[in-house]
């Protein structure tokens, strides 16, 4: 009984912290599989786990959050249908929050961070993968509170 | 042995071993400092306005090791001291942990490696709870709910079934039950995470460069691929069978731990609380060890092992 209703749970409450419907990796499928890259101005890729303690992967997912919201806010229910430039306000948001995240551990981004999302196909048992820019952002420096959406 | 799906009779050794052992995760879990300070996205209870954020704040961190380190001697003395000592113990700690690992999952990012720790946590409450609520009304113990240690262990191995169980059922829906026959595409799944690897510290990931050499056997031998995530798919949906009663508990528990082995082997995804969470309760170690003292004395009838407060 304990264990169907945290089933039910989990499953109604998707994603509210302890409540989650545990989705990783449910759905294999041929769609492309997306990784995150952080670059600075020139394109250099950055340490950005060493930087701000979050990993890549957190990097990625926190855009598509932040990305989603203010798409809802616009009126766009689809996230990846979001126009350019709320995929840029959503990235300058995200930015402003690795920079304080960098500001605790006492280390610098650079001021233009630029964000880049990978697709890998799985194709007739290799690999292709496509690499493209998304947003930049500039940041002041010292952690700035994001806008709201 | 008692009644399949039922709690188990839990002696006074292993009972001790089960509580120290789930306190001293609790406080590794939340032993670091949190990185975050605010909430970016409400989830949980912080979506329903409480504060989480003051966990994060500067200064308080020593304060909540203290509390939660007197909350771990509440409930580990509570074996001896009483219910309500346990519920206060284990009340603590549950706060203490869903407090902070809301504050991190509010951050527009899903962790998902300490939520079955809350759940235990969470649902040893509820078996203290109806455990003192039984005893004041002056419920004779069953089969059910017998004694309290015995109603924490099998709570503890619900709140871990629910987790597997809830994982397989997303596979099957999200995939209209394919998920077995689109594994061998998981190849692309261990290729991204070596790819995030990688981009997470370029300037040190040479190891992380190129190709996975798991992916590439992956994607080269899809049959092989979905002969070797079909276990896991089977592992999860039927984790509720863990409940039967305690050598199922061990196999599946095993099993799983070495599931989780596997995935970090072979993606570098870790889930050491999940590992040390399983290895407690269903493996269970401190059952092992009690038995091995000789101390694991024969189940009594559920009637004779209520203890006095």
């Amino acid at each position: 009984m304990a264990m169907v209703a945290v089933i039910a749970a989990c499953l109604i409450g998707r994603d509210s912290y302890p409540l989650n419907n545990f989705p990783m990796y449910s759905d294999p499928g041929p769609q492309p599989s997306q990784f995150t890259v952080v670059a600075d101005g020139a394109d250099q890729p950055l340490d950005i786990r060493a930087i701000t303690g979050e990993t890549s992967a957190k990097v990625g997912k926190k855009y598509v959050d932040a990305r989603n919201t203010f798409a809802r806010v616009a009126g766009i229910r689809e996230g990846a249908k979001a126009t350019p430039e709320i995929k840029q306000k959503a990235w300058q948001a995200v930015a402003e929050r690795l920079e304080r995240l960098a500001v605790r551990r006492k280390k610098k981004l650079p001021a233009v961070l630029r964000l880049k999302i990978g697709d890998i196909y799985q194709e007739n048992g290799s690999f292709r993968e496509v690499i493209t820019p998304v947003a930049e952002a500039h940041l002041t420096g010292g952690g700035a509170k994001p806008a709201a959406p | 042995m008692s009644r399949a799906f039922l709690p188990q009779h839990v002696g006074r050794v292993e009972g001790f071993l089960l509580r120290a052992f789930l306190a001293t995760v609790t406080l590794w879990s939340i032993w670091k400092p949190s990185r975050y300070d605010r909430v970016e996205d409400a989830s949980g209870i912080a979506g329903w306005g409480i504060d989480v954020a003051w966990i994060g704040q500067p200064g308080v961190h020593e304060r909540v090791l203290l509390v939660a380190g007197i909350c771990a001697v509440l409930y580990v003395s509570g074996l001896w001291l009483g219910r309500i000592l346990t519920l206060l113990g284990v009340g603590g700690l549950a706060w203490l942990h869903l407090t902070y690992w809301t504050l991190a999952n509010c951050q527009g990012n899903t962790f998902h490696g300490s939520q079955m720790t809350t759940f235990v946590l969470l649902l040893q409450v509820a078996a203290c709870v109806i455990d003192i609520v039984r005893h004041q009304r002056r419920l004779p113990a069953t089969e059910r709910w017998t004694h309290l240690d015995g109603m924490l262990l099998y709570f503890s191995q619900c709140a871990i079934a629910a987790v597997y169980v809830t994982s397989a059922l997303t596979k099957l829906a999200k995939t209209n039950g394919l998920w077995l026959f689109e594994s061998h595409y998981f190849a692309k799944s261990v290729q991204k995470v070596w790819r995030q690897l990688y981009y997470d510290n370029p300037s040190i990931g040479d190891a992380f460069a190129g190709v996975s050499p798991w992916a590439a056997w992956l994607a080269a031998h899809p049959v092989q691929a979905r002969i070797l995530f079909a276990p896991g798919l089977i592992l999860e949906l039927f984790g509720f069978v863990m409940l039967w009663n305690r050598r199922w508990a061990f196999w599946f528990g095993a099993v799983l731990v070495m599931m989780h082995v596997s995935i970090g082997f072979i993606m570098r995804l870790y889930f050491p609380e999940f590992e040390a969470i399983v290895t407690i309760f269903c493996v269970n170690v401190p059952f092992l060890i009690a038995a091995m003292l000789g101390r694991e004395k024969a189940p009594a009838p559920a009637c004779a092992i209520r203890p006095a407060d």
